[in-house]
């Protein structure tokens, strides 16, 4: 059984698709990293697993238990992080983390002290007096005070400075470690390379791409540079390879172009028997994988030479 | 003052109907008033005799102010609107001043407008001249209606120009208070307080005839005088000089505070929740705490003043020849029709709040813990309906307390709390009614503020306006009966218990099957 098992999600506000056939599935232990563009689906799909919304049609389970159906059951087991923290004005901090932490069944309150000393947070000011970063921590510290199976968190770190991004990430690992099962919407791309086991990229209320972040990689292009005496004439015939650019210098024929992983050998085969002056691959980058699966019409798709 | 311009332009896009909406409702009111009496006194000696009438008691002056030139046509409507205007107006000057200014300014739409080229008082005055605009538009309207009326044009121009300046000076003292406190909600509570001591300060000087009518802002409407034959001019000086004085003021304090923040600096609260704090029910009960006791205070105060107000408002009916008891009954049935319909003001604001709770997200984030949607349902119902029911109580206790005051007679003491009381099933149906709306759509509860409204024209004005009996069942205060003049209607009060617990059913289900709003 998986902690998270969403099956064809669908749901339509007004004119707009916001779920259209997402299918998601997070493994009990793992850290899921769940990434998309603005406007993508990610938070209509933690909405939909929390039972906030119901579906036009799809099924999502928590641990078995049916989303909608029975939420109290599932929230029993879950604790969760929104994107856009609203705190009751009129109370501190502390006050709403405790209340958080009762509604979810009880907090660990030496827990409660470590985060709010780590997370550097003044349990005593109003929540009206908090910047978008503190409201973050209250919800993070309410959030992880709790000892939960499954820890949602949709954007947790937006308006975090660095060093707390850090101990965000130090606490997350804890829950790794401790076999917890984590669901994590994120922008920041290091985050999800630190933390994340599996990703899944959603798109337009589809799942575009999941997978390990080796996988992903191995979809992705890699772009090579090489300076040869004599230009590289058979390389566009080839198949697989994009973004060919040839530029005559005084140095040398200038080549770049970028292939896919089954391309890459007999590419790169071509430009080594032309003997190089210099050649560089470059493996694709993180931001690099992720800006071609965000854009609407991927270049791993179009796999026509230039 | 920069983008002054381009700010008035977004208010009055933001909220036309807003705007256009109350000076239209107050203008509706004062044409079909006119119309009828028009029509009720067409003869001199009629209106003598109503002038006659009037003449050496305060009867209903608590309710409806002091009544001058009543000998004319304009004299009469201008005492008989008196129950409607005195509330109504100051009620949406307020309302329009801190819609405009602190409310924008809660949503943070303010920061966004004043990091580019923007005077730092320009978003006030903007939103302040918006409001403004409310009142000049009741002022046109109204007197155009008139003059249609075929009332003297002078008088009517005058009278129109007193709605829309009595209106006018309590959107300066909104705007005032608008600045002064921290949030949108604070600012409410505290503008209806200086409503309530304004109103009740100027029932007791108008009922007991002290001469201080020169201290309230509330009695300078009736000191107007728009229809005599030589008009005073101070009542306008001094509505000028409080509008002028509270506009300066909100200007002063808009310059010299924070952006987002009130006068009062907040205080650092405990780093812990107290140990109670651990359900719905008593997380939404602390939340809304403050508005309750406001209400509670109010409501009371409003009941003993009316209760202590009772004998000098049920003299005048005794002389023209009903027995005195039944003329006492009437006016405390008056008296108690008002204390359910605050009571059901209080139930519908206090679920209006509760909604934002969910518009702003953070009903979904508390939903997000093993908490079910009828478990958080039946704390708002319960919350809403026990607040109402406890409110309804102490202004019942209240009108007791003020009436054996105001007779010097203990035996009056139990004559508030059975008649207020016999009107709960109308006050839950009505808070159920707004529950149940919030439970479709928070956005809808609004809406029931009409119920209310149409309540307040039934209770007060129903004789005048010569409405049918089917438009007065649509309140449904009128379907119990004027208790204690008549008796309690108890299939009606069933009815309406029954009514209730099915809307409330129908609720909940609606609330468990819909998506929410935020979060």
């Amino acid at each position: 059984m998986h902690a998270i098992e969403a099956e064809a999600l669908s749901k339509r506000f007004g004119r707009t698709q916001a779920l259209d056939g997402l299918d998601l599935a997070v493994r009990q232990g793992e850290v899921h990293g769940f990434l998309g563009p603005n406007g993508a689906g990610k938070s209509t799909t933690i909405r939909a697993l929390l039972g906030q919304i119901r579906l036009d049609s799809g099924r999502a389970t928590i641990f078995g238990l049916d989303c909608w159906n029975q939420s109290v059951p599932a929230h029993r087991r879950l604790t969760y992080v929104p994107g856009d923290v609203a705190l009751w004005p009129g109370l501190s901090g502390g006050s709403c983390i405790d209340i958080l932490g009762r509604l979810q069944g009880g907090l660990d309150p030496t827990r409660r002290e470590a985060l709010i000393e780590r997370f550097e947070l003044d349990p005593t000011k109003r929540t009206r007096t908090y910047s978008k970063g503190n409201r973050q921590k209250v919800a993070l510290v309410a959030a992880l005070s709790v000892d939960a199976d499954l820890y949602l968190f949709d954007e947790p770190t937006a308006g975090l400075d660095p060093l707390m991004e850090d101990v965000f990430q130090q606490c997350v690992r804890e829950l790794k470690g401790a076999g917890r099962t984590v669901l994590l919407s994120s922008h920041i791309l290091s985050e999800v390379e630190a933390l994340c086991d599996r990703v899944s990229i959603v798109r337009r209320g589809v799942v575009v791409r999941k997978g390990t972040l080796a996988d992903l990689r191995g979809h992705a292009l890699t772009t090579v540079t090489a300076i040869t005496g004599t230009p590289l004439t058979r390389l566009a015939a080839l198949d697989g390879i994009v973004d060919l650019t040839v530029e005559q210098q005084p140095d040398g024929v200038h080549t770049r172009f970028r292939a896919g992983r089954a391309a890459l050998a007999s590419a790169v085969g071509h430009v080594a028997a032309a003997d190089p002056t210099a050649l560089t691959v470059e493996p694709p980058s993180l931001d690099e994988l992720f800006l071609t699966n965000y854009r609407t019409d991927t270049v791993v798709n179009q796999g026509t030479p230039a | 003052m920069t983008g002054y311009g381009r700010l008035v332009a977004v208010s009055l896009r933001t909220a036309p109907v807003q705007i256009l909406g109350w000076a239209l409702t107050v203008c509706a009111l004062v044409a079909s008033s006119a119309s009828t009496i028009g029509n009720h006194y067409t003869e001199p000696a009629e209106r003598d005799a109503y002038a006659a009438a009037y003449i050496g008691t305060q009867s209903s002056a608590a309710l409806q102010g002091r009544g001058y030139d009543l000998e004319t046509l304009g004299g009469i409507l201008a005492n008989e609107m008196g129950y409607l205007t005195l509330i109504m107006l100051p009620l949406i000057g307020l309302h329009l001043a801190i819609r405009f200014t602190r409310s924008v300014e809660d949503t943070g739409r303010l920061d966004i407008l004043t990091a580019g080229p923007v005077h730092r008082l320009a978003p006030a005055a903007a939103g302040l001249t918006a409001a403004a605009l409310t009142a000049v538009l009741t002022f046109l309207f109204s007197a155009a209606a008139l003059v249609a009326l075929d009332y003297p044009v002078a008088g009517s121009l005058r009278y129109a120009g007193g709605l829309g300046a009595l209106m006018l000076a309590f959107t300066g003292i909104g705007a005032l208070v608008a600045q002064c406190c921290r949030d949108a909600r604070t600012s409410y509570v505290l503008a209806i307080a200086c409503w309530m001591v304004s109103y009740l300060a100027r029932a007791v000087v108008d009922a007991r005839g002290v001469d201080l009518t020169w201290v309230n802002p509330e009695s300078w409407l009736a000191e107007i005088r728009p229809f005599a034959a030589q008009p005073p001019l101070w009542p306008w000086i001094a509505i000028a000089v409080t509008a002028a004085a509270s506009f300066i003021t909100a200007g002063v304090v808009a310059t010299r505070r924070d952006q987002g923040a009130g006068l009062i600096p907040p205080r650092p609260g405990p780093a812990t929740a107290p140990s109670w704090m651990t359900t719905p029910l008593r997380l939404l009960t602390r939340l809304t705490l403050g508005v309750c006791l406001g209400w509670t205070i109010g409501g009371s105060l409003f009941a003993f003043s009316f209760g202590y107000l009772t004998q000098q408002m049920s003299v005048l009916s005794a002389i023209s020849g009903t027995t005195r008891d039944h003329n006492i009954d009437a006016t405390v049935s008056l008296f108690v029709q008002m204390n359910a319909l605050l009571a059901a003001a209080a139930a519908i604001q206090l679920t209006q709040w509760l909604a934002t709770e969910e518009t702003t997200g953070r009903v979904g984030y508390a939903l997000a813990s093993p908490v079910s949607r009828r478990h958080w349902w039946g704390a708002t119902a319960a919350l809403v309906t026990v607040w109402s029911l406890v409110l309804l109580i102490c202004m019942g206790v209240c009108t007791g307390l003020g009436l054996a005051a105001g007779f010097s007679d203990v035996g009056y003491l139990d004559d508030g709390l059975p008649a207020t009381l016999a009107y709960a099933p109308a006050v839950l149906l009505l808070a159920v009614t707004a529950l149940a709306l919030q439970s479709v759509n928070p956005r809808a509860v609004t809406v029931t503020w009409l119920t209310v409204g149409w309540g307040i024209v039934v209770c007060l004005r129903a004789d005048l306006l010569d409405l049918p009996e089917w438009a007065r069942r649509l309140s449904p205060l009128h379907w119990v009966g004027a208790v204690p003049q008549d008796d309690w209607d108890r299939p009606a009060a069933l009815v309406m218990t029954l009514l209730a617990l099915a809307l409330a059913a129908a609720a909940v289900l609606a609330f468990q099957r819909r998506d929410l709003r935020a979060g």
